[in-house]
């Protein structure tokens, strides 16, 4: 079997690319399966600069075909993404279209070798770029779609919907992500499977890493991910700062990211930018328990990670994705209201057997569904199914 | 109890307690009603609308806290003078600001008083639906429980062959549902029948090609004529006769014309015995005979109607085409 996945960019970059890049390289290890990856030279989402060099390299037999972005991120872009989220079912095709055009990255380069792929299946993701919604329409026959998609209004687009239902087959990363898509468009008869993501390999701990942060003595709560308000950081340490005011715990709350909006760090909340993946696992280890505030998630490997570092998680009780894995896992609380956010935060860093319970409870889940063996052989059957 | 059922029920019993507690506190008004709103601002600016469980209440509550308008300025400031500057201010401009504050006040008690209305009315046909419903639906545990004991049928080997023939050139993607047996979906979509599987069991979550959902809820997001053909099962053992005749009446506007269609049915008299007499007289539903299944398909003008019975009498398949 021939296939070719399809990226706005590759690397430790964006949580469905990075999880699309790590499937492809264990589906490239598989004997008999041949495996391309075609991107951009870019690396940032927000200006879609070309920062790598175009060609193609192989890494773990997986080859990588990067492109040029012929234009990227302008000033046209932020109108039209705000006329699109007051109402996209009122947008016309070709306002939708210049949207994507700006969304970008544009790369005529990728759209040409796409092309000419001879591959048996070309594996599309995100959705919301535009790669997927300008090239995957003119594969319909051999083109899937991995939306990794969440609740919001790009998703209501009719060119999404156009592109969707032209598709070969949808691949999922959580059954609540393939509700949501079926509820959105017409899509519920076509080839699907929830496949949902892995993690890589916890790495080891760096001994020092906690006490260059001034952590090493002191109980802390983390959040990892983007510091922005979509994903729901600025609640969480408003939140946050009010449980402090009105408890007597003596914990920190640790944001690791990168933020798109400032956040001082203070006796309270402490902003960890630019971290390593060993100082994210060791910081993970060091943890009473992750908070993952948003209300917008597709899969959130980020719960996966804390299980694999043997700490539970809370999470945001809107957001069905998480909930429903931290529900089936018993892996968790989560919260619905700031009193609810108050007695859970409470529980969790005063029981300690409760931690360890529910610990175990979400590692055990995770490695039930979501071990990459697990992952690929699915993903296997679902390519056979289709072709 | 084995262990991991009195896992999930400690962990039910944590999430009950925090939600309880949680209402508890703030019905006691543990927490000032200017600090709950500032913090669900931010909070519920970015869940989804589709998110919030009871849509009405929470809209009725978001715009009481947004129009609850705190006149009293706060006077913080990095100077004593500047702070003192700001006392002067807000005493000077008190009258104004608390009157303006009314007014914003009395714009939301109009504006939720029709949403008040609206959400009265919805609990109202919601307890009168729940009364229909208890009424149609008497011993419903007792029900769930003699259907958890009970195993579905089982498609006999000798329909596949059938089944294959019959499918085989669908103009279109085929539906098997809900009753979903995995072997028999892969052994047809491997023999290139273009089939996928809808049952509401939570077992086959890592099946490839399956929804795991209610087969009516499944219908209601397909389009019509979407379908090239389905395989119906399951629900015709177990589902009310309304059950049944919705979800026919759904396949069928789904389905294209000339779709090859089947329908498998235990006998209701094998079925009796299989359950014993308890879950047959409480059962909600019990499955129609093939003849009744072959009416209720030429009535929608269904060509080429076949049954066949199973060698051990258990069940039936019956294939038609559409017109």
């Amino acid at each position: 079997m021939k296939v070719d996945f399809v990226t706005p960019r590759y690397g430790p970059v964006g949580g469905a690319e990075n999880a699309v890049g790590a499937l492809a390289r264990r589906l490239a290890r598989q004997a008999g399966w041949t495996v391309g990856l075609h991107t951009t030279c870019a690396n940032s989402s927000n200006s879609w600069a070309n920062e790598h060099a175009p060609g193609t390299t192989v890494a773990d037999s997986l080859m990588i075909h990067r492109h040029l972005v012929d234009s990227g991120r302008n000033d046209a872009w932020s109108p039209l993404e705000r006329r699109i989220q007051l109402g996209p079912s009122s947008v016309d095709p070709t306002t939708q279209d210049q949207f994507f055009f700006h969304q970008g990255p544009v790369s005529e380069g990728l759209a040409d070798a796409v092309q000419q792929s001879v591959a048996d299946l070309v594996l599309f993701a995100p959705y919301l770029f535009w790669p997927t919604i300008a090239i995957a329409p003119q594969l319909a026959s051999r083109g899937v779609i991995i939306p990794a998609a969440h609740d919001e209004p790009f998703l209501r687009l009719s060119r999404v919907g156009e592109m969707l239902e032209k598709s070969r087959g949808l691949i999922y990363g959580s059954l609540a992500e393939q509700h949501l898509l079926q509820r959105t468009h017409s899509v519920a008869h076509l080839p699907s499977v929830v496949l949902g993501w892995g993690i890589e390999e916890p790495l080891k701990d760096d001994p020092s890493a906690l006490s260059k942060l001034g952590l090493s003595d002191k109980p802390y709560v983390i959040c990892v991910g983007r510091i922005e308000h979509a994903k729901g950081t600025l609640a969480l340490v408003d939140f946050w700062r009010t449980h402090k005011s009105r408890s007597k715990s003596d914990h920190q709350l640790v944001l690791l990211g990168e933020p798109s909006v400032a956040i001082d760090s203070h006796d309270d909340v402490l902003v960890v930018r630019g971290a390593d993946d060993v100082t994210k696992w060791s910081l993970l280890r060091g943890a009473d328990f992750l908070i993952n505030p948003s209300a917008l998630e597709s899969f959130s490997l980020v719960l996966f990670e804390a299980w694999a570092a043997g700490i539970p998680v809370l999470v945001n009780g809107h957001c069905e994705t998480t909930r429903t894995h931290v529900a089936r896992g018993m892996g968790g609380l989560w919260y619905r209201s700031y009193p609810e956010f108050e007695i859970a935060v409470h529980r969790l860093t005063s029981d300690r057997p409760l931690r360890t319970q529910l610990a175990t409870n979400g590692h055990n889940f995770g490695e039930t569904f979501y071990s990459w063996d697990k992952i690929v052989q699915r993903f296997i059957e679902f390519c056979d199914h289709i072709t | 109890m084995s262990d991991s059922q009195s896992d999930t029920d400690y962990f039910q019993e944590i999430v009950a307690e925090i939600e309880t507690e949680a209402r508890n506190r703030a019905a006691t008004g543990e927490y000032p009603r200017a600090l709950l709103r500032s913090l669900e601002e931010e909070f519920r600016r970015w869940i989804p609308d589709a998110s919030l469980e009871n849509g009405v209440e929470d809209t009725i509550r978001g715009i009481e806290a947004a129009s609850y308008v705190d006149a009293s300025v706060p006077l913080e400031s990095r100077s004593s003078v500047g702070s003192f500057v700001k006392w002067v201010v807000r005493r000077l401009t008190y009258f104004y600001h608390r009157h303006m504050a009314q007014q914003v006040t009395a714009l939301g008690i109009h504006v939720t008083r029709p949403l008040r209305l609206l959400d009265a009315m919805l609990k109202n046909i919601d307890r009168r639906v729940s009364a229909i419903e208890d009424q149609l639906d008497v011993g419903a545990a007792a029900r769930s429980e003699l259907i958890a004991g009970i195993a579905n049928t089982c498609v006999p080997e000798e329909f596949k062959e059938i089944l294959l023939e019959h499918l085989t050139d669908a103009p279109g993607r085929v539906v098997f549902g809900d009753l979903f047996q995995p072997e028999l979906l892969r052994f047809l979509s491997r023999q290139s029948v273009d089939i996928y599987g809808v049952s509401p069991t939570g077992d086959t979550i890592e099946a490839v090609d399956v929804r795991q959902e209610q087969l009516l809820d499944h219908l209601n997001h397909l389009e019509s004529d979407v379908l090239g053909g389905f395989v119906l099962c399951g629900v015709t053992d177990r589902g009310s006769l309304n059950e049944q005749l919705r979800v026919l009446r759904l396949l069928l506007l789904r389905s294209k014309p000339g779709a090859p269609v089947a329908v498998i049915v235990a006998h209701p008299e094998s079925l009796s015995s299989r359950f014993g007499p308890v879950a047959t007289d409480l059962l909600h539903g019990r499955p129609l005979h093939p003849e009744t299944w072959c009416y209720l398909l030429s009535r929608e003008h269904a060509s080429d109607l076949t049954v066949t019975e199973a060698s051990d009498s258990t069940c039936s398949l019956i294939t038609a085409k559409l017109q």
